[in-house]
């Protein structure tokens, strides 16, 4: 083989190479990570007591009594710790609000979660929220693997009044921190218990991450 | 670049289906939702809606809901509990028009002149500012215009029966209280402590009469709480891109483009070298 002949297949070899690498970014292979989506940030709404009546005209009369007694917001149930055995977090959470004026969660430090106390506690009607931050001052942080969860791994809170509740995972996506679903702050529907931190590309400009990694578990019954 | 905006636009899009889809599957287009709130005090009734027997026993303070129903107008009949409804007569024979999609309640309670009623209030349900709820004060009670008094102080001004007046209020607990418009004492009603709970409406109703000769006053108060439309929240729990070192740099562009010109470079080394070769061997 001549070194023409060398020179040439190298050239032919290094050009298909960049090409390859190239399209690759060209067809959407961010450098980003991406978590995939499994299962779904909803939880499937068990039939309210109330759907006997559903539907019927106002004509028709309806068959059964079907009135559930309405109730107010029982009392906070302060969560202490959380346990995510299938990435080997156990961490201590502490009770966090909104930072003033704004729609911020306030976010604890990166080694702590933070219990969204302005939301149900987890078990109770609607979406519990725990925050945790993927990573700070150049660490990774409490909520770093979060995005490793998987459908049925078990996540396990422990409350103030020394109790505890278990839940199992059953979704996990990343989404758009512009187009974060409100009814993951939500009051109505199924208890749910939605484990939040950051995922996606980094914005160096804004010094955050565009979106946020989602995983919603069930209690366990 | 294009497709990667593509992307994201078409992955908002998606989250917007699902948030959208989230809404509950049995409620059809349309239906409202309805409490039903007994503010009469010392009867225990049985509630017929369009003629059939809906609550057994309903007792006086409570609040019954939500039930989903198709808009439109409602027969409502309410008879002391265990009473005939074909011979007996009713305490209150009214209708009640629920419009499409809305959150209301309706209100057994006295009016200014301490007869039974049916009242219909529509709840807003629309959300409150991040971390606040909704307090709800309405007058359902056999009394004149009253102020509603909120830690001491007027909060709710010159509220008359069948009126209602709301506030967004940061998440805790007000001591309030009742007393006749444009007074301070003496309190009719309270003072009691009331939640404020984010993301909740707290409606509280005025109920009962003063009172009046030998009877005792049965002033009071009835709560419920609605959760409001949960208010879009942020949250940012990142700020070292550790997840992401490549971002901000094209990094893959760059090994791409470097590879194919090292390539070359290679290639053209080999290449010349092969020409000087061959002018030594010439």
């Amino acid at each position: 083989m001549t070194r023409r002949r060398i020179a040439i297949l190298v050239a032919a070899l290094s050009l298909a190479l960049g090409a390859v690498v190239a399209f690759a970014l060209v067809d959407g292979g961010s450098s980003a990570p991406h978590v995939r989506a499994i299962g779904s940030l909803t939880p499937p709404t068990s039939k309210p007591a109330t759907s006997a009546t559903t539907g019927a005209t106002p004509s028709t009369a309806p068959a059964a009594p079907a009135f559930p007694t309405a109730t107010t917001v029982p009392p906070a149930r302060p969560v202490t710790a959380v346990h995510l055995p299938a990435i080997g977090v156990d961490a201590p959470v502490v009770g966090v609000g909104v930072e003033p004026g704004t729609n911020d969660v306030a976010i604890p430090d990166i080694d702590h979660v933070g219990w969204y106390e302005l939301g149900p506690s987890p078990g109770q009607q609607g979406s519990a929220v725990l925050v945790g931050h993927v990573d700070g001052d150049g660490r990774p942080g409490v909520f770093f693997d979060l995005g490793k969860l998987e459908i049925g791994d078990v996540v396990t809170v422990d409350f103030a009044d020394g109790g505890s509740a278990d839940f199992r995972v059953t979704g996990r996506e990343q989404v758009a921190k512009v187009a974060l679903p409100a009814d993951l702050f939500g009051r109505e529907g199924p208890p749910r218990l939605s484990l939040i931190t950051c995922g996606g590309a980094f914005d160096s400009a804004t010094g955050h991450y565009v979106d946020n990694v989602v995983v919603v578990a069930v209690p366990v019954t | 670049m294009l497709r990667r905006l593509m992307a994201v636009f078409m992955g908002v899009g998606l989250v917007a289906t699902l948030a959208l889809s989230a809404l509950p599957a049995s409620a059809a287009e349309g239906d409202g939702t309805v409490y039903v709130v007994h503010g009469i005090p010392g009867v225990t009734v049985d509630v017929y809606v369009n003629g059939a027997k809906q609550l057994p026993n309903f007792t006086p303070g409570t609040v019954a809901g939500p039930l989903t129903l198709p808009a439109g107008d409602y027969a409502i009949k309410i008879f002391k509990a265990g009473d005939d409804p074909n011979t007996a007569t009713p305490v209150i024979n009214s209708s009640v028009t629920l419009p499409a999609g809305a959150n209301a309640s309706v209100v057994a309670n006295l009016d200014a002149s301490a007869k039974p009623v049916l009242s219909t209030f529509v709840n807003d349900v629309s959300a409150a500012p991040a971390g606040q709820g909704r307090l709800v004060v309405r007058h359902t009670a056999a009394a004149p215009a009253v102020d509603v008094l909120a830690n001491g102080s007027p909060a709710f001004k010159n509220l008359a029966n069948g009126q209602q007046a709301q506030a967004n209020l940061p998440a805790g607990t007000i001591q309030a209280s009742v007393v006749a418009a444009g007074t301070t004492t003496p309190v009719l009603i309270g003072p009691a402590p009331v939640p404020v709970t984010a993301g909740m409406a707290t409606v509280v109703y005025a109920v009962g009469a003063p009172a009046s000769g030998s009877t005792a006053s049965t002033l009071g108060v009835v709560t419920q709480q609605i959760a409001l439309t949960a208010a879009p929240m942020t949250v940012q729990t990142g700020t070292s891109g550790l997840l992401d070192r490549d971002s901000g740099t094209p990094t893959w562009a760059l090994a791409g483009i470097g590879a194919a010109m090292l390539g070359l470079v290679a290639a053209g080394g080999i290449a010349f070298g092969g020409r000087r070769l061959r002018r030594v061997e010439a």
